[in-house]
């Protein structure tokens, strides 16, 4: 079994973040895309929009998915949306975050989530979000705007995720595979853009091309041909691919 | 009666050749039932050596009958019902297509599930 859910947010509550609604313009349109992506490759594939995007949400999502996945599963989530990156407690200084609709999501927070996934089960998490889930994504540059970053630190907005209790906690293992593939690295900003932001019109753009010549297409060479065509167009912009939990061979086919 | 030689002898060849026909067909795998073809090592349940096809269309799966204007979008889309009021199909999906982008955002906001058509 295959599943998937992709959260895109253009708006996030004031209320949560000290007035500012952290407005983008093509989160929504990305996760719609890799929503129809992801359903082409097999899988069955939801997505949850703006507002409704809230932590409670992701935690039941992700609950939901690990509890009925076995072995040989594969579930995907997608996130197209503002990152945070505010102090932390531990090493380095800083811990990345994704804007959910009511508040911040921390990295470790993540990775617990990730947690329950059985043995055996593929995770692919795919963030279009600065610092992989840092900063605040720019405006495009193709608007002919000076780019103006918004930061999403907790310690401007009141939230607290870096100081929940799981960030001082040891890093917590993973059973399944996971995958996590960032639109950037953490000291970088992602591009938004008019119809989709960069990392993820760069990574339909391959699918596009890859499927449409129906050559062979893995993970690797999603990625690898994701970074090259990154490199090309968005020099700026980095994507990492990170794997971890339980060691998988992902040089398989995407469908 | 009985044939003449050199027509005994022709059914009798006929017939060998006949076995060797079916010797020869089961031994490849025509008349013999099924036919099996070997597949590269899995590896984590997918073959690694295998182009698979992707769908070329959406079929749009909704727990509720959707809003009447998610219906305007769908059929503005050219989306087809199948299966009552909750199952609509996109035969041909095209990420450009405006009018299919509308109707497939409007069936996720109503919690819509989207898989591809076979």
């Amino acid at each position: 079994m295959k599943q998937s859910i992709h959260f895109g947010l253009n708006v996030v509550d004031p209320d949560a973040y000290g007035g500012w609604n952290g407005w983008l313009n093509a989160c929504v349109n990305d996760a719609r895309d890799m929503a129809s992506l992801c359903a082409r490759a097999g899988y069955q594939a939801r997505a949850v929009f703006n507002l409704d995007v809230t932590r409670e949400r992701a935690r039941s999502e992700l609950q939901s998915a690990a509890a009925s996945l076995v072995a040989h599963d594969t579930f995907l989530l997608s996130y197209s949306g503002h990152g945070g990156r505010p102090p932390a407690w531990t090493w380095p200084g800083y811990t990345e975050t994704l804007c959910l609709a009511d508040g911040e999501l921390a990295d470790t927070a993540l990775r617990e989530m990730l947690a329950a996934f059985a043995p055996g089960v593929r995770v692919i998490v795919i963030l279009d979000s600065c610092h992989s889930g840092g900063m605040s994504r720019t405006t495009s540059l193709i608007r002919a705007k000076p780019a103006f970053v918004k930061s999403a630190s907790p310690v401007v907005v009141g939230g607290c995720a870096v100081r929940a209790p799981s960030d001082l906690a040891p890093v917590v293992e993973v059973p399944a595979s996971v995958l996590m593939w960032s639109a950037c690295t953490a000291e970088e900003t992602a591009l938004d853009g008019d119809v989709n932001g960069a990392f993820t019109a760069s990574m339909l753009h391959v699918a596009d091309l890859r499927t449409m010549l129906a050559q062979p297409f893995t993970w690797e060479t999603w990625v690898e041909m994701t970074q090259a065509h990154m490199a090309k167009f968005f020099p700026a912009q980095h994507p990492v691919a990170n794997r971890y939990g339980a060691e998988s061979d992902w040089n398989i086919e995407i469908a | 009666m009985t044939p003449e030689p050199t027509v005994r002898h022709l059914i009798v060849l006929r017939f060998i050749a006949l076995a060797l026909l079916v010797i020869v067909t089961s031994a490849i795998g025509f008349g013999s039932g099924c036919k099996t073809q070997t597949t590269a090592p899995v590896v984590g349940g997918a073959t690694t050596n295998a182009v698979r096809a992707w769908a070329t269309g959406l079929v749009l799966t909704f727990s509720a009958p959707p809003t009447s204007r998610t219906l305007e979008l769908l059929s503005a889309a050219g989306a087809q019902t199948r299966d009552g009021e909750l199952v609509f199909v996109l035969e041909r999906y095209d990420r450009s297509n405006a009018a299919q982008n509308d109707a497939i955002e409007a069936a996720l906001r109503e919690g819509a599930t989207l898989t591809g058509t076979p």
